[in-house]
């Protein structure tokens, strides 16, 4: 295994680790829940904060998305690359809206794809 | 209010409470470890994401950079902006978890994804676990989600062999897990976001879709998951902060 990819991993593990850990922890310690209130202007600014951190993943996903939808650039392709990914896509979307089933929906946009694939 | 005796019983019923978390995993994990070789990883690399990363879409979206050639430090940046939301599951679960020591604490917070945080919100109140009903819980999604994976990682190599048809089809697993995590954080949220709030959060969506497309018709692809990262949020901010000034940002009743 390379070492850069072992970093990679460690680094993203530990850190969505201390994602999960750090916010707990804190959250549990004794007294933390009858602490007095924090004045108005902190409470705003720890809920804009988690506002903020709410805003970044939909951005992230959206991209990640529109780039596993087109092909790359330096392929030669024709409107078929395009036509399987967006159909399926929209399969996927059906059936997330439909049954809220992770595994369903990965399921429904697979079959789609290789489906529509075949016949173009 | 519901107690659960202190023997292996907590244990097998944390354990059943995540079988519904299971079915979904294993398909996902599955995919994944489909998705990891297709990205030019090896079995054991593949297997290592799951067990030390144990995040389906970072996971997924890390597969992918590296199948594209993104440089590692921007991979594991938004990787890790992937899974900011998990800051919010603590806070909120803490409240209702059993009493645990520092180390039990800890353990558990390894475990806690997005299903995981989803199914203890919703058993949870009203409930009185023990420390085992949790850890049955986490177990089982993880044995769940790291089986999926080797599966995938060890028999998708034997499918693209025999056959190429289904492999192809499979690289789809990607796209359609980021539809149904888009969906997922577009509705409300793990927390009930008020109107003006979900009305930002497409707003984020949005503008990182259009930068991305952007980045990727100019050739930036590599760099469009950062850049859309950014300008997401600040537009989704601004957009709030537009909401507020206006007074139209309201919470719904708390139920």
């Amino acid at each position: 295994m390379h070492n850069e990819l072992l970093w990679l991993f460690l680094v993203v593990g530990v850190g969505t680790y201390l994602m999960r850990a750090v916010p707990l922890l804190m959250a549990r310690r004794p007294g933390a829940a009858t602490r007095p209130p924090d004045s108005s202007r902190a409470r705003e600014e720890a809920d804009g904060a988690l506002v903020w951190f709410r805003l970044v993943a939909p951005a992230i996903v959206a991209a990640l998305l529109v780039g596993a939808l087109l092909p790359p650039r330096a392929t030669p392709g024709g409107w078929q690359e395009y036509v399987a990914p967006w159909v399926a896509a929209v399969a996927s979307a059906w059936t997330q809206a439909r049954w809220g089933n992770l595994g369903l929906t990965v399921l429904s946009g697979v079959v789609v794809f290789g489906l529509v694939t075949w016949v173009i | 209010m519901k107690t659960e005796s202190m023997s292996h019983r907590p244990w097998l019923a944390g354990v059943k409470a995540a079988l519904p978390i299971a079915v979904g995993y294993v398909p996902a994990a599955v995919a994944f470890g489909v998705a990891g070789r297709q990205a030019g990883l090896g079995v054991a690399e593949t297997l290592l994401m799951s067990l030390v990363i144990y995040a389906g879409a970072s996971q997924f979206a890390l597969a992918g950079m590296i199948g594209a050639g993104v440089p590692a430090p921007a991979a594991a940046a938004a990787a890790l902006a992937l899974n900011v939301r998990h800051v919010l599951y603590g806070p909120a679960l803490a409240p209702l978890l059993p009493k645990l020591g520092r180390g039990g604490t800890a353990v558990v917070a390894f475990g806690l994804t997005d299903e995981v945080f989803a199914v203890a919100s919703a058993l949870l109140p009203g409930r009185s676990v023990s420390g085992w009903w949790l850890l049955g819980l986490e177990a089982m999604a993880y044995g769940a989600w790291v089986a999926g994976t080797w599966i995938g990682a060890v028999g998708g190599e034997a499918v693209a062999v025999r056959l190429p048809g289904v492999a192809a089809a499979m690289s789809f697993a990607l796209p359609a897990l980021f539809v149904a995590l888009l969906m997922t954080l577009l509705a409300s949220g793990p927390q009930k976001a008020s109107e003006g709030e979900t009305r930002a959060l497409r707003t984020s969506a949005a503008v990182g879709a259009v930068v991305a497309l952007g980045a990727w018709y100019v050739g930036w692809d590599r760099w469009a998951v950062l850049m859309a990262g950014l300008a997401g949020p600040v537009a989704g901010w601004a957009w709030l902060r537009r909401e507020s000034a206006h007074g139209a940002t309201r919470r719904p009743e708390r139920g």
